[in-house]
C-alpha cells in the first residue's frame, strides 16, 4: 500500500511538473509528458479550445471532485445529436493556440495520447480518438479540414485511461498529413437523440507523450499468397487497419461516414478470411446531396504493389484490385468506387456504382489496365478537364497508385430512418492468370 | 476509480508543492498591481447610449458628474452608464451596489436593477471606426464578474458600470431615489440615483416584428448545441423584444420535426413576449414552372432546359397543417406571427424577377392548397379558431431581402413577371439605405396595407443605420424611430451571435470572445453578433450587449409612438405632424447625421414621453398639427370636455368644439416666442409638452436670388438649363411673387438630348446649382431649417435629391433626403443639424437633381423659393 502512495504522489509530482511545462510550453521535447488540457476552466480549456462541430450536445466544466481525476475540474460531456439528424457527435481540441501561446502541431516526436474517460453509464460505451491533419486554407470551416479515422475504444463504467498511439507509418496514410503540422485532436462519440437519455462521460487530463527522437513508425506487412498470386492489402484483422482508411474536407459532420474494424459477428455473418471487417456506417437523417466518402490509403496500394514488382507496372492487364463487400442493410442501394492517381494530379476518376443485395457478400473487381484507361479516357477527351501530371506520359496506375475512395452518394433515394452500413474485406490485389489456373 | 481521503491528502500535499515548482518553473511572478485608492479614480456618468472605449477617447462633452438620473414610463427598460476612469494607478478590485429606490413610501424594488460590467472588445479598425482599441459592448452580470475575480481595472482605463431600470407596468408615478455604492480600496463612493416613472406606460405586446437569427454560432461559444440552449438565445431574444428567424436546428422535415416545429411556434405564439417567429423552406429543382395570373393567363416559364430553384410548395403545406391543427389542439394561433424569410437578396445575386415572382406564387398557392384542404375537414368546421387562423395563414408575410427597387413590380401586369397581388405573396425587405423617403418607402411596399420590412448588415454603413461598433448606439436605437415613421413593420438580421472568427491565424474559432477579435465577417466590427455566450459568467444563455440594449430602447420607443398613434387615432387625429418635429431632429430620410448626438436624443425621446403623457391623461391632449408656412406657425391642439389648456399667451387660439372635447387651432408669427407649450393640470399635477421655436423665419422668393440659378457646372453632363420668370402658376398664389420656370434640357441647341427621342442623351443629367452670396448670406450658423418651395406642372411624379454643400467640406456634396415632386406645391424640408458647421464650415451650394440620368427633358418645373429657420 505504502508503495502506491508513494507512486501515486510522483505520479501527481509528475502530473504537475507538466503543468508548469504547459504554462511555460518550452519542454515538450523533454522525453517526457505535458498536461495539454486538464479542463479546469471553462473559458481557457473549453470554450477557447474545445471545437464543437454542430450537433454535438454539451460540454460544460465539472467541478464535482466525483468526476475529477486530478486537479480540480474535468470537462462533463454529453454528446447528443438533432432531433432526428444522426450524426457523430464530434470535438476537436487544437494543438495550438494563438490566445494562449502554444503550438504543439509537430507530433515528430509525439509517441501517444492520453486521457481519462469516465463512464458514467453502466454499460460500456464507445468513443473514438483521432487526429486533425490539414492542410488547410484560410477562411475554411473546422469541420472541412482532413482528419485521420479514429481509433475506437471501449470504455467502461467509470474511470478509464485510454491511449492513443502516434504512428507516423498510419498517419502517412492519412490523405495530405505532415506530421510537423498536426493540428488538432479529434474526439468522436455514439450518436444519441438529445430528447432521449444522454449519456454522460466526463473527461480529464489530456496529456501528450513525447519521446526524446523521432518516433519509428510500425511496419505494415503486406501479406502475400505468391502462390495463389493474392497481395492482401488489407484483411482488416487488426484494428488499427482502419487507420488505411482518412476522412476528406468534404467528409462534413453531416454527411460523413464512419470507418471502424469491427468483428464481422456484430452483422451476424462471417467471413472467408479471420473474423474483422471495415464497418462503413452512413447514419440516417442525410438527405442531402453531400458526398459522403470513406478513403483507403493509396499509400497502402502501393506498398502492395511494391511488393509485387515490376511485372504488375509492365502487365497491369494480369492484375486486378478486389476487395468483399457486404450490405448490411435491409435495403437494397448502390454505393460508389471512385480512385485517383498522381499521374492526373489525384483528381478522382474512375466512378463506378455498385449494387448490393441486403445481407449478401460480393465481390467487386478491376483490372489494373482497365483502371488506368479509364484515367486515360479522360485525358484524351478534349472536353474534359482532366490531364496529366507533368512528368507522365500515360496513365499507368499500377505505377503510380492513388486512393481508393468508397462514396455513398449512391444512397440518394434513402428514406433517412435507418443507417446505411457496408462491410468490406480483403482489399486485394490478384494475378489473375494465377486465379484461372487455380 | 475514486480517490480516498489519505490519498486525497496526498494528491493536496502533491499539488501544493508542485505548485511551488511551477512558480519556479516559470520565473518570475508579476508584481502585484498598485491599489489606487478611491480618490486615484475619476466616478462620472454619462448617457447609455454613449459608447465609452476602455483605452482611449474623448468624452469631455459627455462626462457628468457622478449620479444616475433617468426618465422611463412603465413597462420599459431604461439605463444609465457610471464609468470609472484610472491614471496611474491600477484598480485591485471594485464593488458595486444599489439600494432600493424610494419615491415617498413607493417603493422601486432593486431586484428590477441590474448592474452590469462592460466588457471590451477588440477594434482595431480604419478610418470608419471612432477608434482604435478596445470598445465596450458585452454586459457582464457584475455579480458574476465579481466571483471571477474580473473586477478590476487597469492603469489609465475606462470601466463601465451599465445599470438597467426595468420598470414594472403598474408602478407608480412619481420620481425615486437611492444610491448605487461604489467600493474602490475599501472605501466607499454613495452616488445619487433618481428614477422618474413618468405617468404612462407600454406593455409587454410588440407591435413590430423581427427576424434577428441565430445562426448556431452560440453553439461554439456555449459548447451547447441541444435546442434547450436554442430557446434560451430565443427568449434572452424575447426580452430585447426581438424575434427569431429558424426555432430549431433543422435538416429534413421529417414527420417528427415538423411536428416539434409546429408545437415551439405554438408555445410562443402565447408568448406574449415574443414578437415574431420564421417558418423554415426548403428549394426544389424543377426545369419549368407556371404561373396563372389573376386575368386568366397562364405563362410558362422555363430557363432554357437549365433547372433552376423554387420553394418546396408541398413542404410549406406540412408546416402550414401542422401548424394549424397544432394551433387548434393548444387553442393559439400559430400563424398570427409567422414569416417567411424566402429568397436572400435574389436581384443582388443576379436571380431575376422571375425567380421571387415563381416563388411569391409557390407561397400564396400553398397557403391556398393548405386552407382547401383544412376547409374539406369537416371535423374543425366550428372551431373558433378556424376563421382567425385562416385570416392569418394568408397574411403570413414571405420576407425577400434585397436592396434594389424590386424590378418585379408591375403594377400595370405588362411584364410577364409583373407581381400580381391576387396570386403572390412578396414582402419586400430592402436595406436601410433604400428607404430615405415616404416615395420610395410606398414603392417597396408594392400595394397599400402590404407588411413592409427592412434590413442593414455589413452594408449600408453609416451615416445609414447599423449594428456596428463604434458607430453611435443612437444608430441601432434610431431604427425603430424611423420604422413608426414609415410604417415599416418588420426588421431583419441575419445573425446575432455569429461564431465564425477571423483571428490571425485565420483558423476561424474565436478563442476570445470578449476581448477578442471585434470582426468576425466581411469588413465592418460587430457585425453579425449582438449577444455573447452566457455560460462563462454563469448566466445559462446569451449575455447582451450595448448595442442589444439600444435595439430594445429603440423597440420601446416604437411602442411609445405606437401607443401614441392609437390614442390619436382614436379620436380621428394623426400624430404624424407632431412626431415629424422629432423625426426631423434626428434624422433626415434614413441618415442620421453625424451631428445628432445624445443631448438631441434625450430632448426628443422627453418630448416624446411628455406628449404620451398627455395623451394617456384623463385630459387626452393631443398636438394634432403643426404646420410651418413661411414665418407662421400653426398648431392644431385637441384636450377632453372638462379640462383646459394653458397655451400661452402670445398665440392666437380659436376653438370649436368636437365630440368628447374642444379642438383649437393655435397660431402666432415666428419670433413672437421661443417655445410652443401645452399644458393641462389634473389633479393638482401639471402635465406639459414644450417644443422650441424657431427664432426667426424668412422667405426668399426664387425670383430674388434668379441670378444665382445656374446650370449644373459641376459636372459636365448636366443638362442645358433655360430659365425664365413667371407669374406664379398657382391661381391661389398669383400674389406679388415670380417663380423661376426651369426647362430643363428643354429646346437645348447643344448634345444633351437625343434628337431621336427627345430625352436627355444617356448619363446627362437635370440639375441645377443654386450659389452665390445672395443665397450663401442667407443661411447661417444659426439656420436650422429651410423649406424649398417647387411647383410642378407635371403629371407625374419625379426623383428629386438636393444637396448641399459647404466651405470646408472635403467630400462630395452631402444628399439631403432624397423625395419625390408630385404635381402641384411641394415643399422639400432641410432639417439643419446643429453643429453641422462645424464640420462643413460656411454655406456654399444646393444642388437639385430633378428625374433619372438619360430622363426626360422636361419643362414645368418651377421653382418658388425658401424659407429659411434660425433659433
Amino acid at each position: 500500500m505504502f508503495k502506491k502512495i508513494i507512486a501515486l504522489l510522483l505520479t501527481v509530482c509528475t502530473i504537475f511538473a507538466t503543468f508548469s511545462m504547459t504554462a511555460c510550453s518550452e519542454e515538450k521535447d523533454s522525453g517526457k509528458n505535458i498536461v495539454f488540457n486538464g479542463f479546469e476552466d471553462f473559458e481557457k480549456d473549453l470554450q477557447s479550445q474545445i471545437r464543437m462541430l454542430n450537433n454535438f450536445g454539451v460540454i460544460n466544466i465539472n467541478f464535482d471532485e466525483d468526476y475529477v481525476k486530478f486537479g480540480n475540474g474535468s470537462a462533463k460531456i454529453e454528446p447528443s445529436s438533432g432531433t432526428n439528424e444522426q450524426v457523430t457527435p464530434t470535438f476537436i481540441i487544437p494543438t495550438y493556440s494563438s490566445r494562449y501561446e502554444y503550438d504543439y502541431k509537430d507530433f515528430t516526436k509525439t509517441e501517444k495520447i492520453s486521457v481519462w474517460m469516465y463512464n458514467a453509464q453502466t454499460e460500456p460505451y464507445t468513443f473514438g480518438i483521432g487526429l486533425q491533419i490539414g492542410p488547410w486554407m484560410t477562411g475554411q470551416w473546422w469541420d472541412r479540414v482532413d482528419r485521420t479515422t479514429p481509433v475506437y475504444y471501449t470504455l467502461n463504467s467509470g474511470w478509464n485511461y485510454i491511449e492513443y498511439n502516434v504512428d507516423p507509418t498510419y498517419l502517412a496514410f492519412q490523405g495530405e498529413a505532415d506530421i510537423t503540422n498536426i493540428l488538432g485532436v479529434v474526439f468522436e462519440f455514439e450518436y444519441s437523440s438529445q430528447f432521449l437519455d444522454v449519456p454522460v462521460l466526463y473527461m480529464d487530463d489530456l496529456r501528450f507523450h513525447y519521446s526524446d527522437k523521432a518516433v519509428k513508425g510500425s511496419e505494415i506487412t503486406i501479406k502475400a499468397d505468391e502462390e495463389n498470386g493474392v497481395w492482401t492489402i488489407a484483411d482488416f484483422e487488426e484494428t488499427i487497419q482502419n487507420q488505411y482508411m482518412y476522412m476528406r474536407k468534404t467528409d462534413t459532420n453531416n454527411f460523413r461516414i464512419n470507418a471502424k474494424v469491427v468483428n464481422a459477428l456484430k452483422h451476424h455473418t462471417t467471413t472467408t478470411n479471420g473474423n474483422n471487417v471495415l464497418e462503413l456506417t452512413k447514419h440516417s437523417g442525410d438527405s442531402s446531396s453531400g458526398w459522403p466518402r470513406a478513403t483507403l490509403s493509396g499509400k497502402v496500394i502501393k506498398m502492395a504493389i511494391d511488393k509485387i514488382g515490376q511485372d504488375i507496372i509492365d502487365h497491369p492487364e494480369n492484375y486486378e484490385l478486389r476487395f468483399d463487400y457486404f450490405n448490411a442493410s435491409a435495403v437494397a442501394h448502390n454505393f460508389n468506387i471512385m480512385m485517383s492517381t498522381p499521374a492526373t494530379n489525384n483528381e478522382q476518376n474512375l466512378w463506378q456504382s455498385v449494387s448490393s443485395k441486403p445481407f449478401t457478400w460480393a465481390e467487386w473487381a478491376m483490372n489494373f489496365a482497365t483502371i488506368s484507361q479509364r484515367f486515360q479516357d479522360n485525358v484524351d477527351n478534349p472536353d474534359n478537364a482532366m490531364t496529366l501530371n507533368p512528368g507522365y506520359t500515360e496513365v499507368n496506375f499500377a505505377a503510380a497508385p492513388g486512393d481508393m475512395i468508397f462514396s455513398t452518394q449512391g444512397f440518394g433515394g434513402d428514406t433517412n430512418t435507418r443507417d446505411r452500413i457496408y462491410l468490406i474485406d480483403n482489399v486485394r490485389i490478384v494475378k489473375k492468370a494465377v486465379t484461372a489456373q487455380a | 476509480m475514486k480517490f480516498n481521503k489519505l490519498t486525497k491528502s496526498i494528491l493536496a500535499l502533491g499539488l501544493a508543492a508542485v505548485s511551488t515548482f511551477s512558480v519556479v518553473g516559470c520565473g518570475e511572478t508579476p508584481p502585484p498591481p498598485s491599489a489606487a485608492k478611491l480618490s486615484d479614480v475619476e466616478i462620472w456618468s454619462t448617457y447609455a447610449t454613449e459608447t465609452v472605449w476602455r483605452d482611449v477617447g474623448e468624452y469631455e462633452s459627455v462626462k457628468f458628474p457622478a449620479q444616475v438620473t433617468l426618465e422611463a414610463i412603465g413597462g420599459e427598460t431604461e439605463s444609465a452608464q457610471v464609468i470609472m476612469s484610472t491614471g496611474d494607478k491600477a484598480v485591485a478590485s471594485y464593488d458595486v451596489s444599489i439600494t432600493d429606490l424610494y419615491c415617498g413610501q413607493e417603493k422601486f424594488d432593486k431586484d428590477n436593477i441590474t448592474i452590469y460590467s462592460e466588457l471590451y472588445i477588440n477594434v482595431a479598425g480604419t478610418e470608419y471606426y471612432t477608434y482604435n482599441g478596445y470598445c465596450a459592448d458585452a454586459l457582464a452580470p457584475f455579480n458574476s464578474v465579481k466571483a471571477l475575480g474580473e473586477n478590476t481595472i487597469e492603469k489609465n482605463n475606462n470601466q463601465g458600470i451599465y445599470v438597467s431600470f426595468k420598470v414594472p407596468e403598474t408602478q407608480q408615478p412619481g420620481t425615486y431615489s437611492g444610491t448605487l455604492k461604489i467600493t474602490i480600496g475599501g472605501e466607499d463612493k454613495n452616488i445619487p440615483v433618481s428614477l422618474t416613472v413618468a405617468n404612462a406606460s407600454i406593455g409587454i405586446e410588440n407591435h413590430t416584428k423581427s427576424c434577428f437569427s441565430l445562426m448556431w454560432g452560440h453553439v461554439r461559444g456555449e459548447l451547447d448545441s441541444t435546442e434547450r440552449m436554442m430557446d434560451k438565445y430565443i427568449e434572452a431574444l424575447a426580452e430585447y423584444r426581438l424575434g427569431p428567424n429558424i426555432m430549431m436546428y433543422r435538416t429534413n422535415d421529417t414527420p417528427a420535426e415538423i411536428d416539434y416545429y409546429a408545437k415551439k411556434a405554438c408555445e410562443f405564439a402565447k408568448n406574449p413576449k415574443i414578437p415574431s417567429y420564421g417558418l423554415p423552406y426548403e428549394t426544389i429543382n424543377v426545369t419549368s414552372f407556371d404561373i396563372t395570373y389573376s386575368d386568366g393567363r397562364t405563362v410558362t416559364y422555363e430557363k432554357g432546359g437549365e433547372s433552376f430553384s423554387i420553394y418546396d410548395g408541398e413542404r410549406l403545406i406540412k408546416y402550414f397543417m401542422a401548424y394549424f391543427y397544432e394551433g387548434l389542439e393548444q387553442g393559439v394561433d400559430p400563424f398570427k406571427k409567422t414569416f417567411i424569410k424566402g429568397f436572400d437578396e435574389p436581384f443582388m445575386w443576379n436571380q431575376d424577377s422571375t425567380t421571387v415572382a415563381m416563388g411569391s406564387y409557390v407561397i400564396k398557392q400553398s397557403k391556398e392548397k393548405a386552407i382547401e384542404t383544412i376547409l374539406a375537414d369537416e371535423s374543425v368546421t366550428n372551431h373558433e379558431l378556424l376563421n382567425q387562423m385562416i385570416e392569418s395563414l394568408r397574411k403570413v408575410p414571405h420576407v425577400v431581402t434585397d436592396r434594389v427597387t424590386p424590378e418585379i413590380y408591375s403594377p400595370t401586369m405588362q411584364s410577364p413577371v409583373g407581381f400580381d397581388p391576387e396570386v403572390m405573396d412578396l414582402n419586400m425587405c430592402p436595406y436601410f439605405s433604400s428607404l430615405t423617403n415616404e416615395s420610395q418607402v410606398e414603392q417597396f411596399r408594392l400595394f397599400e396595407g402590404n407588411e413592409l420590412w427592412w434590413y442593414g448588415c455589413n452594408v449600408p454603413k453609416k451615416p445609414y443605420p447599423t449594428y456596428h461598433l463604434g458607430d453611435t448606439l443612437l444608430s441601432p436605437r434610431l431604427i425603430s424611430w424611423m420604422q413608426a415613421d414609415y410604417g415599416i413593420i418588420g426588421n431583419l438580421y441575419w445573425a446575432t451571435e455569429y461564431g465564425k472568427g477571423a483571428n490571425d491565424d485565420g483558423s476561424n474559432w474565436i478563442e476570445d470572445y470578449y476581448e477578442g477579435d471585434g470582426m468576425r465577417t466581411a469588413s465592418t466590427y460587430g457585425e453579425g453578433f449582438l449577444l455573447y455566450p452566457g455560460k462563462k459568467y454563469g448566466v445559462d444563455g446569451p449575455i447582451p450587449s450595448l448595442r442589444l440594449e439600444a435595439v430594445r430602447d429603440g423597440l420601446e420607443e416604437f411602442e411609445m409612438i405606437y401607443k401614441l398613434q392609437e390614442i390619436y387615432a382614436s379620436k380621428g387625429y394623426s400624430e404624424d405632424t407632431i412626431m415629424n418635429v422629432l423625426y426631423d431632429t434626428l434624422y433626415n430620410g434614413s441618415i442620421i447625421p453625424r451631428t445628432i448626438n445624445n443631448a438631441i436624443f434625450a430632448d426628443a425621446r422627453e418630448r416624446l414621453i411628455d406628449l404620451l403623457v398627455l395623451a394617456e391623461s384623463d385630459a387626452s391632449v393631443m398636438i394634432t398639427s403643426v404646420k410651418e408656412e413661411r414665418d407662421n406657425a400653426t398648431y392644431g391642439v385637441y384636450v377632453n370636455d372638462g379640462f383646459t389648456l394653458d397655451l400661452g399667451s402670445e398665440f392666437t387660439a380659436t376653438s370649436v368644439d368636437v365630440e368628447g372635447g374642444k379642438h383649437y387651432t393655435v397660431s402666432t408669427k415666428i419670433g413672437n416666442t421661443d417655445t410652443f407649450d401645452v399644458k393641462t393640470t389634473i389633479d393638482e399635477i401639471e402635465y406639459a409638452v414644450s417644443f422650441d421655436m424657431f427664432g426667426s423665419a424668412e422667405f426668399y422668393s426664387a425670383e430674388s436670388f434668379n441670378d444665382q440659378i445656374v446650370q449644373d457646372y459641376l459636372h459636365p453632363l448636366g443638362a442645358t438649363l433655360n430659365k425664365e420668370l413667371v407669374e406664379g402658376v398657382n391661381p391661389d398664389e398669383t400674389a406679388q411673387i415670380k417663380y423661376v420656370k426651369l426647362s430643363l434640357g428643354d429646346g437645348a441647341p447643344d448634345d444633351s438630348i437625343d434628337p431621336a427621342t427627345g430625352n436627355l442623351m444617356p448619363g446627362r443629367e437635370q440639375r441645377v446649382v443654386i450659389e452665390g452670396d445672395t443665397v450663401s448670406n442667407k443661411i447661417t450658423t444659426r439656420t436650422n431649417k429651410i423649406i424649398f418651395e417647387i411647383w410642378s406642372d407635371l403629371d407625374e411624379e419625379i426623383p428629386l435629391t438636393i444637396f448641399y454643400k459647404g466651405t470646408k467640406s472635403s467630400h462630395s456634396a452631402t444628399p439631403i433626403s432624397p423625395t419625390t415632386l408630385k404635381k402641384g406645391k411641394n415643399e422639400i424640408v432641410f432639417t439643419v443639424s446643429s453643429g453641422i458647421w462645424s464640420n462643413i464650415g460656411k454655406f456654399k451650394y444646393f444642388m437639385m437633381a430633378f428625374g433619372e440620368k438619360g430622363d426626360l427633358a422636361r419643362t414645368g418645373i418651377y421653382l418658388v423659393g425658401m424659407t429659411v429657420y434660425e433659433s
